[in-house]
């Protein structure tokens, strides 16, 4: 694997945990987002939790999620973001991908 | 449909760009001040707490970077700082900047002038809703391509025969004059008689009103008009309450049904249409005898799905079937159809063409010029480059920069250049109103707008690439060891430089023997004898008012008073009428047969030029009588019709004979009408001075039986003062006469020569202009790669001189040098323009398109202004000094 497609599986990964995360229904805002994939991933993903807002962004520019400003918990102003139903095609097909990938590997691992 | 609104999500982000920066500011800050609260909740000191803050985010910068980047929004980022580093570049070097962009905005700002037009009258399709289906019909003879008036049997007779047409229709243009009422005096205007499906085959609609029916297609309902808008808005100020009110055209009563909208100027051409009226053709033309009378002119609507080409076929067919079935009238005869466009701008297609060629060659011209005068700057940037590479710039940025700067430089030309356009435009309308077959000013639409940005892209590429080529990190490591100017790569350069500097020399060369064919031409044309004298003469027309002309007194109540009076103002030498004036009119021609001789198969008679003229029209225009006498007034009705001709006349049907006395038929060998020749003329030109004169023959005014001229008729006055002295004296004269009786185009026979030749010397003006840019540019060319040359080479020099050699051979070198490549220029534009010059033919008159005096002459001129160019470089490079050459390493 060449440098370029690392970056792009790590970023592939991002956006999954992302989509997953968003897919627990309802709207929410970037810093939840960190902190639900934190508390899921106990803490054993060890990613600056500034990498989340490309990732956000790039869903937004694809369509996969929505995007809306509203109030938070504390009544501030946020950005709240939404799964789209486009975005919950893609969620299924990079699961799927993504499992087929993890069996490949355990595949690999048992065997070679 | 996906990618689509990504790429609107995407235009969104860019036009509310501030609004995206805050809102992404305000979203990445409410997430550290929630990680920041967090950290405090648990404890935290505030500084520990933003510490950790930060920590656990990452760069700030990074991440906002990335996120443009996932919202498309860096690659305009990019373009931006690009472009605002290639402004502030260009107003760096001023200098540089300024002549680039003259240099660019010339040569873009004529082509677009000239494409301005060609698109107004070769592209823009004509402004009727049928344009493309709409058929002009003519007949021709003899396989002769010009194209001829039709006669109403023949007209009727396709009009039933013909399957590809929808509907054939026929008009007539014709002048008429508008009674004065009340307050608004009589005006002469330019009436088209049109049948009542000619504005349905057209696809026009009115502006108010309506159009004609079909049954006012007859005698008697037929007193209906249309005005045009221009009309209709300066004699009766845009009221719609002319609908239905009465016009008096001489007399007659015509009730207005209708306006048309400006674009329709049918049958168009550069003069505006006033009034169209319903055409119903005399009974006399419907005659089977009148099948030889062709007058009129036709057009058809195409059925759907139908070619011009085989209508033209289906044409040919019938008017085949015609010549078999009348052969006393039809032989020889056929008939052709082409589309309107064709028939409107087919005559000035080679000209513009022509034109457009030139002008582009320019465009080249210049975009050599700007290359190297990028190539030029570009190498004293070397160093920068250098930096910067080594800084770790990727060689694809400094590209992209050197690009974007070329680009950005033809845009702003592009801009300049629209108002060059806009004021050569200008220009040229004021100079020649009528010289192209459109009304009104040329429009820059969006088409030469896009034409103009598509050419200004690509010149842009075209004279960046050179310098964005010459990028090379290998280069740049040399220019920052300071040794760039002297290595392979500056030869490089040099070669290319010089590559275009060549290429320039041989395509202006080639501009200026095509400018040099054509003035060569112009001269030619200037020069020849057009069988007339024009000094001090006078012309006017004069619009006859149909009541001489329907009870025949036309002469002997009008014209012949109106000359007596002429000829007793001082200082007039002598005064006559002519149906035509000669160069400026032609058109009618009629065949004819001599006496004592078998005649020919039908429709071999001689095609001859026809004049009704009065005494003293042949004298006045300085008309040499050979032999016999000019008409007189009682050459009338009461005897035998009398007639002077022409020379060609002469040697066509009477080689060697005495004409005098003999007879000239028209009709055919058992029905004629008699002239007696009682005079021989000079020939004189008679449709423009670079047609030969045809045969011709003048017959008297004064001759009822006799109607060739439709009633309008000019004047020539031959004066010993300054004719246009007279003028008012002329006015006058005619005011004794007749009141109702309009004078007009009053103007000196020189202008009325001139003025055949205004298409002519635009082109060979515009043309010279092109060739003279291109000159003057391709000599700053030779002048810049000369002196880059002679730069380069200082040490060289030095060294030569330091060894002793003296001024000569240094100017031997420098001039050498010149002298190479303006001769390589010139020996690849001769072959350039003696494979090109043939597509001038149509062009020139009295010149081959091989023309030996321009294809040397043109040469020589072209190798000293490169000397001139050249010596400014050589004298500096005889003042090197040694010691200093040798010192700068």
């Amino acid at each position: 694997m060449t440098s370029q497609q690392t970056n792009d599986r790590l970023q592939g990964t991002l956006d999954l945990l992302v989509l997953k995360t968003l897919a627990g229904g309802g709207a929410m805002h970037g810093w939840s987002v960190a902190l639900r994939i934190q508390q899921v991933s106990r803490d054993a993903l060890q990613i600056n939790q500034g990498s989340l807002y490309p990732a956000l962004h790039r869903l937004e520019d694809a369509g996969f999620v929505d995007a809306e400003w509203g109030v938070s918990d504390n009544n501030r102003r946020a950005k709240f973001y939404r799964l789209t139903a486009l975005g919950r095609k893609q969620l299924q097909a990079e699961t799927e991908s993504w499992k087929r990938f993890a069996d490949a590997v355990g595949l690999v691992l048992r065997f070679a | 449909m996906h990618s689509l609104s990504r790429l609107t999500r995407r235009l969104r982000l860019l036009v509310a760009r501030r609004r995206f920066e805050r809102d992404l500011d305000d979203e990445l800050r409410f997430h550290m001040e929630m990680s920041h609260a967090v950290h405090l909740a648990r404890g935290a000191s505030v500084e520990h707490a933003r510490a950790l803050t930060h920590k656990e985010f990452g760069s700030m910068d990074r991440f906002k970077d990335e996120v443009r980047d996932a919202r498309g929004l860096s690659f305009t980022d990019d373009l931006a700082r690009d472009v605002r580093f290639a402004l502030r570049a260009l107003r760096r070097t001023p200098g540089f900047t300024a002549i680039a962009l003259l240099t660019f905005a010339l040569g873009i700002g004529a082509n677009t002038a000239i494409f301005s037009i060609v698109n107004a009258v070769l592209l823009r399709p004509l402004p009727y809703a049928n344009a493309g289906r709409v058929v002009r019909m003519y007949e021709t003879l003899g396989g002769a391509k010009e194209r001829g008036s039709v006669s109403v049997p023949n007209w009727r007779d396709w009009q039933q025969q013909l399957r590809s047409f929808e509907s054939v229709g026929g008009f007539l243009t014709s002048r008429a004059i508008v009674d004065g009422d009340g307050s608004a005096e009589p005006m002469r205007v330019r009436l088209t008689y049109v049948t009542t499906n000619v504005p349905s085959i057209l696809g026009a609609h009115p502006l108010i009103g309506r159009l004609f029916q079909s049954d006012e297609q007859a005698r008697g309902r037929n007193h209906v008009v249309l005005l045009s808008e221009g009309f209709w808005r300066s004699r009766f100020a845009g009221s719609s309450a002319i609908i239905g009110q009465t016009l008096r055209l001489e007399g007659e009563p015509y009730t207005v049904i209708g306006v048309m909208p400006s674009a329709f100027n049918f049958p168009d051409g550069a003069r505006t249409t006033d009034l169209w009226s319903v055409f119903i053709p005399p009974e006399r033309a419907e005659d089977p005898r009148a099948r030889g009378w062709h007058w009129i002119q036709v057009l058809g609507l195409l059925k759907p799905g139908v070619t011009v080409d085989q209508a033209d076929m289906e044409l040919k067919q019938v008017a085949a079937r015609l010549e078999q079935q009348y052969p006393t009238q039809q032989t020889g005869r056929s008939a052709i159809a082409l589309s309107m466009q064709e028939d409107i701008v087919g005559d000035v297609r080679p000209m513009l063409v022509v034109l457009l060629g030139a002008v582009f060659l320019v465009l080249l011209i210049a975009c050599a010029n700007v290359a190297n005068l990028l190539l030029a700057r570009n190498a004293t940037r070397q160093k920068d480059v250098g930096v910067r590479l080594a800084l770790g710039a990727s060689r694809g940025q400094i590209t992209r920069q050197f690009l974007t700067e070329s680009i950005v430089l033809a845009l702003v030309g592009a801009v300049l250049g629209l108002g060059v356009a806009r004021g050569m435009l200008g220009a040229l309308a004021a100079v020649g109103a009528e010289w192209l077959p459109v009304s009104g000013s040329i429009p820059i639409d969006w088409h030469v707008l896009a034409a103009l940005i598509a050419m200004a892209l690509l010149c842009g590429l075209a004279f960046g690439l050179a310098p964005a080529l010459q990028v090379s990190p290998k280069r740049m490591q040399g220019s920052l060891q300071g040794m760039s100017i002297r290595t392979t790569a500056s030869g490089e350069m040099r070669r290319f430089r010089s590559g275009l500097v060549v290429a320039q020399i041989a395509l202006s060369l080639m501009l200026l023997v095509g400018a040099g064919l054509l003035m060569r031409a112009f001269v030619a044309l200037q020069s020849t004898d057009a069988g007339l004298d024009p000094d001090r003469v006078l012309t006017a027309k004069i619009a006859v008012p149909r009541r001489f002309t329907a009870d025949g007194t036309e002469a002997t109540a009008l014209l012949r008073p109106f000359l007596d009076r002429i000829r007793a103002i001082p200082g007039v030498k002598a005064a006559g009428m002519t149906s035509m004036t000669p160069i400026e009119e032609t058109g009618l021609q009629a065949s004819f047969w001599i006496d004592r001789r078998a005649w020919p198969e039908p429709g071999n008679e001689p095609n001859v030029e026809v004049r009704s003229v009065s005494p003293g029209f042949l004298p006045a225009l300085g008309v040499r009588f050979t032999r016999g006498r000019d008409l007189v007034e009682s050459d009338d009705s009461t005897s035998i019709a009398k007639a002077v001709v022409n020379e060609a006349l002469v040697r066509r049907l009477l080689p060697g004979e005495d004409p005098i006395g003999r007879h000239l038929l028209q009709g055919n060998a058992e029905r004629h009408f008699d002239f007696e020749i009682v005079g021989v003329v000079a020939d004189m030109k008679q449709s423009g001075l670079d047609v030969p004169a045809m045969p011709e023959i003048y017959t008297s005014y004064n001759d009822p039986r006799i109607d060739w001229t439709g009633g309008d008729m000019s004047l020539v006055v031959k004066t010993a003062v300054p004719e246009v002295t007279i003028v008012s004296q002329v006015r006058s004269a005619l005011r004794e006469v007749a009141r109702d009786v309009a004078l007009t185009n009053v103007r000196p026979m020189r202008e009325v020569i001139e003025r055949s030749l205004s298409q002519r010397r635009l082109t060979l003006f515009l043309f010279g202009v092109f060739a003279a840019v291109a000159l003057a540019l391709a000599a700053s060319g030779l002048y810049g790669v000369i002196y880059y040359i002679v730069t380069q080479r200082t040490r060289e020099i030095g060294i030569r001189v330091a060894l002793g050699a003296d001024t000569m051979r240094v100017i031997r070198l420098v001039l050498g040098h010149s002298a190479l490549l303006a001769g390589l220029g010139i020996g690849a534009g001769l072959v350039g323009a003696l494979l090109l010059s043939r597509l001038l033919t149509g062009l020139l008159y009295g010149v081959t398109p091989h023309d030996t005096v321009t294809f040397v002459s043109v040469p020589v001129v072209l190798a000293l202004v490169a000397l001139l160019a050249a010596l400014v470089p050589t004298r500096r490079a005889t003042h090197v000094d040694p010691v200093i050459a040798l010192r700068s390493e």
